[in-house]
């Protein structure tokens, strides 16, 4: 385990030394925070309901900017061979990557927490389902990291890495949003409403914790690293 | 790299490509095809996998040279082993998912439970002995079919013997016509051949369906009338309209029942109501009733302090004594009437089984009790008591009350109770059928279920409606109703608001690039 925490380490120590981490952050931030106070006047209620719905939504736009340089930088600063003669394996290299940026992700989660804080201090927020809302949030973030780790690994350019990866996670996402019920019944149209994103979160962010949608969203991000790094591997050959 | 010739293979394959995107491009279109063309659906459907299949196979033929070279390489080797690699797992993965999508619970971790069924519900689901089909006709886009969904998938969770389908009746017309459903957001609830339509999208409303359809019959609530009892047809507060409405909601059908006029009970009868008479039944129709219940029948009778209705000896063969008092409960009441007992102690029973702690208020009261001596074979249970304070005050006229050991009755004072024995007079049941049961229920007030105080407790509601379920043998409906979502509140000054404003969207984002300013700066 010990040379994955490395990598861990070097991933999050080269995000916060570089200012652009810090400008994604304050990004993600100020967007969410601003639907946060619009929702709040708006719906006067004292829940995450709403803002966690479209905090999913800016994650979808930012998290390929922050797994965008995962991989693909490496391989076009050529940095990748140092990296390869240390002892750590190509899936250690990758999961330690991911890893970093999941602990990123768990920290912009985090500095988000001055929200409940303002619903505690003036109402009475229902503890549970901001807690289960926060953890689906984290789950739907992971799987957007999880696919844009997959597309950083498939190319040397950051951009095309993040158009990619943008572009795959907004299609499932869509894929929710018009649930295409032809011939409800067929397991075709079963699966396709199945692997959209959106359905498995919103019972999260309204209180409901089921397992199924815990498998879902573990499932995504373990084929999505795989993928990544069975990927990876292929690119000694190129 | 490859031997051939460029230039021809080249505009093949910009063909293959071409055609292929037109392919994949004739395939997504259809997401804008307006529904009535459903030919030109389906003809982009078949149209669109055919070229862009046309397509594949050009650019395939186009690039022969090179992947035919290409696959002999390790790397194609080693590529198609990672292929067959991946493909299992996500074969793994799929079926890890769909496990897990059978086999699944769900916590409902909102307070007040607003997205799970009621007890209610649960309890007719497991009982359901048939398969039951719904099939909910809804548009696409109608907003109404996320929380159909989300409901339906709670029924689906708790029995397996309901199959749900969604149909949007606008793409198959033909289907929704069969079902004869005539506005869009319907659902078709099927057992058999009997079918319930719903138009709503609630919890009552699919239960009451499913009641609808277990029940094979209608079951016949009569309520007496001509003793000055509380009428089903007024919406006074003294009316009991909404307790006619509520019985509706659980599929019972109430009317009222004149005795005299009508000469016995009529045949049809489930259960009959006494509710709150205040003149004395004859004695012939005392009689009716008595040959009525000897047979199986279920009475309830809520008999006010003060009132003689003449039920005296009636209730005393079945074990039940009026008292001639008033019940004063100075520890638990309503706002500052002693005189109306809160009660809060319910003895188990399957009518109150879900109501403890709540409270159910009975405005002028009498005791209602279980004698010493129960007749044998019967089963008698007192539902609601009030606390040991309190008492029942048979010096009535007395502005001073006070307990008086020699003539009041001492607490807790029995307010309600519920006998049942198998019927006297009953035919022998048959293999796999219950015993015909006569069940009692005796409560010493009667505008507890009146209009202007149902409401005021949930419970006054659920004694009186379980009441009713038990005495018609349907042990399966008692349970809690449906609770109202919570809405909570936040009021904001507009100082405050522009506070949470400034904060979200500039200070804590500022804060950030600050730390990252600071950090950028101290690199250099």
């Amino acid at each position: 385990m010990n040379p994955i925490l490395a990598i861990i380490e070097r991933e999050l120590k080269a995000y916060f030394v570089s200012p652009i981490a810090y400008v994604v952050i304050a990004m993600f931030l100020a967007l969410s925070g601003y639907f946060f106070a619009a929702i709040l006047f708006l719906t006067k209620d004292a829940s995450m309901q709403y803002q966690l719905s479209n905090m999913a939504v800016i994650l979808l736009i930012v998290s390929p900017l922050i797994s965008m340089r995962l991989l693909a930088e490496e391989q076009r600063q050529g940095t990748l061979e140092l990296l390869c003669t240390s002892p750590v394996t190509d899936s250690g290299i990758v999961l330690g990557k991911y890893l970093a940026s999941l602990i990123l992700l768990a920290i912009m989660l985090l500095l988000t927490g001055y929200g409940p804080a303002i619903l505690y201090f003036y109402g009475k927020p229902e503890l549970y389902p901001i807690l289960s809302g926060y953890l689906g949030l984290f789950l739907i973030g992971a799987g957007f990291l999880a696919i844009g780790v997959m597309a950083s690994a498939w190319t040397k350019n950051q951009i095309v890495a993040a158009v990619i990866s943008f572009a795959i996670c907004l299609i499932l996402w869509i894929l929710g949003a018009s649930s295409s019920m032809a011939s409800g019944g067929s397991w075709a149209s079963d699966l396709i409403n199945y692997l959209a994103l959106e359905p498995h979160f919103s019972s999260f962010v309204r209180g409901v914790f089921d397992t199924s949608d815990l498998v879902y969203y573990i499932s995504l991000s373990v084929v999505a690293v795989f993928i990544a790094i069975r990927s990876f591997e292929t690119r000694r050959w190129r | 790299m490859s031997n051939t010739p460029k230039n021809p293979n080249a505009k093949l394959d910009i063909a293959g490509w071409v055609i292929l995107f037109a392919g994949l491009v004739a395939l997504v279109a259809r997401r804008w095809v307006p529904i009535s063309n459903m030919q030109l659906f389906d003809g982009l459907w078949t149209g669109g996998t055919i070229t862009a299949v046309i397509g594949a196979l050009v650019l395939v033929y186009a690039n022969r040279g090179e992947l035919l070279a290409a696959s002999r390489t390790r790397q194609a080797r080693y590529g198609a082993n990672s292929v067959v690699l991946t493909i299992s797992v996500i074969g793994i993965i799929g079926l890890l998912n769909y496990l897990g999508g059978r086999y699944h619970y769900r916590f409902d971790l909102t307070e007040a439970k607003t997205f799970s069924i009621s007890d209610q519900t649960k309890n007719i689901l497991k009982d359901l002995k048939e398969p039951v089909t719904v099939t909910a006709f809804y548009q696409e886009n109608n907003p109404s079919l996320r929380q159909a969904k989300d409901l339906l998938s709670n029924y689906t969770y708790v029995s397996d013997k309901i199959k749900v389908s969604y149909i949007d009746p606008d793409r198959q017309p033909a289907v929704a016509q069969k079902y004869g459903v005539e506005r869009y957001g319907t659902t078709v609830f099927e057992m058999g051949d009997r079918k319930e339509k719903v138009t709503t999208v609630s919890e009552q409303d699919f239960t009451s369906a499913l009641i609808k359809l277990v029940k094979k019959k209608e079951t016949k609530v009569y309520f007496l009338n001509g003793h000055g009892e509380l009428s089903l047809e007024e919406f006074g507060d003294k009316g009991i309209s909404k307790f006619k409405e509520a019985l509706g909601k659980d599929h019972y059908s109430c009317e009222a029942l004149n005795l005299p006029a009508k000469q016995q009970v009529p045949a049809d009868a489930d259960v009959v109501v006494i509710a709150g008479p205040r003149a004395p039944l004859a004695a012939k129709e005392v009689d009716l009733l008595d040959t009525w219940m000897a047979k199986g029948g279920k009475l309830l009778a809520m008999v006010d302090p003060t009132v003689d209705a003449g039920l005296g000896k009636l209730f005393k063969t079945y074990g039940v004594e009026l008292g001639n008092n008033l019940v004063i409960d100075p520890l638990s009441h309503s706002w500052t009437d002693v005189g109306t007992p809160a009660v809060t102690n319910y003895r188990w029973h399957e009518i109150t089984k879900g109501m403890a702690g709540v409270a159910t208020f009975f405005p002028r009261t009498r005791s209602v009790s279980l004698a010493k001596q129960q007749p044998t074979g019967q089963l008698g249970s007192v539902l609601a008591e009030t606390t040991p304070a309190g008492w029942g005050e048979t010096d009535l006229g007395n502005p001073k009350m006070g307990y008086d050991k020699a003539k009041d009755m001492a607490g807790p004072v029995s307010l309600a109770v519920a006998v049942g024995r198998d019927a006297k007079d009953a035919p022998k049941p048959k293999d796999g059928e219950k015993a015909v049961q006569t069940r009692l229920v005796v409560v010493g007030n009667s505008s507890f279920v009146s209009n202007g105080i149902l409401g005021q407790s949930a419970t006054n509601a659920d004694l009186a409606l379980n009441s009713i379920n038990w005495l018609a043998q349907e042990e399966s409906l008692i349970a809690i109703r449906p609770k109202q979502p919570q809405q909570r509140q936040i009021s904001l000054t507009g100082g405050q608001m522009n506070g949470i404003f400034t904060l979200s969207v500039l200070g804590v984002p500022l804060a950030v690039l600050a730390l990252g300013g600071i950090i950028w700066w101290r690199r250099r």
